[in-house]
């Protein structure tokens, strides 16, 4: 791929992870194993806990109760380890208004060490490969939003990391663009990069393969529901004592 | 607005929109509290305040002073430069987006549909082109050095310079960009030239200029005024007939984002929707030229050339600054350069701080850069740093200005607006209400954060004009840079 250069995978756990803000649950305890190098796809109606679980493995918002580890470590996305670990679109990339796309996707390989001619060549390529070459010379404000979005995805796989953390990046793309996302991730997988996608794209689960992890939408009260449930145990089976909280788990 | 029944057309419409939040006797109540009280505690003060500077020792001769003819006419001129300008981002003939969408498709003129906001913008431009100067004018009438019928004529001249700028307020949402560009340089030719050289004494600023009491150019401005603007006016509501709808929307929606923005005290946010988008330069090349950290620097210099307009104007400002830091009020000693200075480089700066409002929004947890945020922030901190402080030494020493003050007031006013790009959100401890005997005290605290970067520039300048006058060694300003720093490392380092 001639996006990020290879780092080997990170492994992520949460253990009995949830989060119960005023008394809303966000996230049901929640069990589930990534080894380095996995993937694992997370899906469920919107209000299940989603966007919770990935902002718990980002390190963007603390488990109110249960553990999260990324390789062993708590996340802390202001730890530069755990940055360099970490790439996502879990808090979109910000654009810079006056750069162009592909300057850009230059500036932000540079910062994470790439040489200054292999930054702009790696940003090209990627570009391409997003079949977005003809937009490299426009602003943030020229972009529509499919295009947007594929301006975030290049932001996000043209840094190196370990593991990648992507909300819906199935997003206002059509089915040949999000048939091209699916093949540059399932080649960041076989690097060895670990996965975390949340979707709600039965194509793109399909594609990346590796485990699901299902959760149920929230009731909105704590220990009521979004509890999560391994994809091999169909909803109806999950007994009423998931339904109040007792988390399920599940190995990637 | 109460319902007419068999209201039609523009007016029937109006009482459709308005009827869906009708305004109830006690907000009306309300707003004529507020307005009375605004009027009383700040206003009132703020007028006798000027009025005894006026009438005063200072004042008798920085009102009596040659210059203020071409002062005036100077000042007319970027008046109307500025209502040209605002033209083109926000028109007098405006209405809320969807008044503004259905009445510029009906089959109506323009000139009804948005007849009202147009007559109630230029009424109050004149009134205010009138009151403004009447104040000095009578305080003249106060000293012995004006006759009341000299009053009249400044009176009539500040009317004018109202009408005028109503035009070209309208002039800027009506005319092609091209056409606003070409009229924007000659007015700021114009008041550069007034000051300057005295020139120009045709120019409609001038003359208006010249009907300041004891001015040696004869009087006939406002005459010349009215005239000009009654000639543009007709091409001005034909051209508004032809203005697309779409551009009268537009500038409808970004005014009502804006003033949402406002009114949630993000005033940062709100320039954002007014902010200069790049469209040119694209193929100059931002990234690619150095490796590392200086990649950043060197993407905000590049970025910066984007907006050349914008650029130009803050150029100006910043070289301005240090043109005019040893500046002393007309006919005084007083030291108005150093306020001067800093007000220009509070907001010439802020055109380069484009690549620090970048890094400003990044989340806390961002990982899109490999650096750490602080470390971000301090590298977009630098094109701004080093081009504000560096352009008004410039002028100071093209001015042969005094450098040291210039670099010292401008530095500490260009350090005031990095913190305030940097500030962020309000703390929502803000809102908490202060319950004093004197009623809820929290708007004070709102009000400090956020005006705190000019009022912490302003301080500069003040502090900077006491050293000017020689009546300190420095220490004020001393004490108001430390407390600028304290605040931008706070506001650079927080996490």
């Amino acid at each position: 791929m001639a996006a990020a250069a290879t780092l080997p995978g990170a492994s992520v756990e949460l253990g009995s992870a949830g989060v119960v803000l005023d008394g809303t649950t966000l996230l049901a305890p929640t069990t589930v194993a990534v080894p380095a190098g996995g993937t694992l796809v997370v899906r469920g109606p919107n209000g299940s806990g989603k966007s919770t679980l990935l902002r718990l493995v980002a390190g963007l918002r603390a488990p109110t109760e249960g553990a999260v580890r990324v390789d062993g470590h708590v996340p802390d996305p202001h730890r530069r380890a755990f940055r360099r670990l970490v790439a996502g679109s879990v808090e979109p990339p910000v654009p810079a208004r006056d750069l162009t796309l592909a300057e850009h996707v230059a500036l932000v390989a540079t910062t994470w060490g790439v040489p200054v001619r292999e930054a702009r060549e790696r940003a090209a390529a990627l570009l391409a490969r997003l079949g977005i070459e003809a937009l490299a010379a426009r602003f943030p404000h020229e972009l529509s939003s499919g295009q947007a979005q594929l301006a975030t995805l290049a932001v996000v796989l043209v840094r190196p990391a370990s593991l990648l953390l992507l909300d819906e990046p199935e997003q206002r793309l059509d089915a040949d663009r999000l048939a091209t996302v699916a093949a540059l991730l399932g080649e960041r997988r076989a690097a060895g990069t670990t996965l975390v996608v949340a979707t709600h794209s039965d194509a793109l689960e399909a594609a990346l393969g590796g485990s699901t992890l299902r959760l149920r939408a929230a009731a909105g009260a704590a220990g009521h529901g979004g509890a999560a449930a391994p994809d091999d145990v169909p909803d109806d089976d999950v007994p009423d004592d998931d339904a109040r909280g007792a988390d399920r788990r599940l190995d990637a | 607005m109460r319902a007419t029944p068999g209201a039609t057309g523009v007016r029937g419409a109006l009482v459709v929109w308005a009827a869906r939040a009708p305004r109830s006797l006690g907000d009306l109540a309300y707003l004529v509290y507020v307005v009375a009280l605004a009027t009383l505690i700040l206003l009132g003060p703020a007028v006798r305040a000027v009025w005894l500077l006026a009438t005063g020792t200072d004042g008798r001769a920085v009102l009596t002073d040659p210059s203020v003819p071409s002062t005036w006419a100077a000042a007319t001129a970027l008046v109307w430069l500025a209502a040209l300008v605002v033209g083109r981002e926000r028109g007098p003939a405006l209405r809320p987006p969807f008044p503004a969408s259905v009445l510029g498709d009906a089959d109506v003129p323009r000139t009804r549909a948005f007849g009202g906001p147009l007559l109630r913008a230029t009424c109050a431009l004149v009134a205010a082109g009138a009151l403004v100067p009447a104040l000095p004018a009578v305080a003249l009438v106060d000293l012995g050095a004006a006759s009341p019928g000299d009053v009249g004529a400044v009176v009539a001249a500040g009317s004018v310079v109202g009408l005028v700028a109503a035009a070209a307020w309208l002039a800027g949402e009506v005319l092609p960009e091209r056409a606003v560009a070409v009229g924007a340089v000659v007015l700021g030719a114009g008041a550069v030239l007034a000051v300057v050289r005295d020139a120009w004494a045709w120019a409609p600023w001038a003359l208006v200029g010249a009907a300041w009491p004891g001015a040696t150019v004869a009087a006939g401005g406002a005459a010349g005024g009215a005239a000009l603007a009654l000639v543009v006016v007709v091409p001005l509501l034909v051209g508004l007939e032809r203005v697309p709808t779409r551009r009268i929307v537009g500038q409808a929606v970004r005014a009502q984002r804006a003033q949402s923005l406002v009114d949630a005290m993000d005033l940062q946010g709100s320039g954002e929707v007014y902010r200069a988008l790049p469209r040119t330069g694209r193929r100059l090349r931002a990234v690619g030229h150095v490796p590392g950290p200086a990649a950043i620097v060197v993407a905000d210099v590049v970025g910066s050339l984007r907006t050349p307009g914008r650029l130009l104007g803050g150029v100006v400002a910043l070289v301005l600054a240090g043109v005019v830091v040893g500046a002393e009020v007309p006919g005084t000693t007083l030291a108005a350069g150093p306020v001067l200075a800093a007000v220009l480089g509070y907001a010439g700066v802020s055109v380069v701080c484009d690549g620090l409002r970048h890094a400003a929004a990044l989340g806390g947890g961002s990982g899109q850069y490999g650096w750490s945020l602080p470390a971000v922030r301090a590298l977009h901190a630098a094109w701004p740093a080093v081009v504000g402080v560096g352009l008004a030494v410039g002028g100071a020493v093209a001015a042969g200005a005094p450098v040291a003050l210039a670099a010292a007031v401008v530095g500490v006013a260009v350090a005031a607006r990095l913190a305030d790009v940097l500030k962020g959100v309000m703390p929502v401890e803000l809102l908490v209400p202060i319950v004093t005997p004197m009623g809820d005290m929290s708007a004070v605290g709102r009000a400090v954060w956020l005006a705190d970067g000019p009022l912490l520039a302003l301080a500069a300048g003040v502090a900077g004009a006491v050293i000017a006058a020689d009546e300190g060694d420095g220490t004020w300003l001393r004490v108001v840079a430390v407390l600028v720093g304290v605040v931008l490392l706070r506001r650079a380092s927080r996490r």
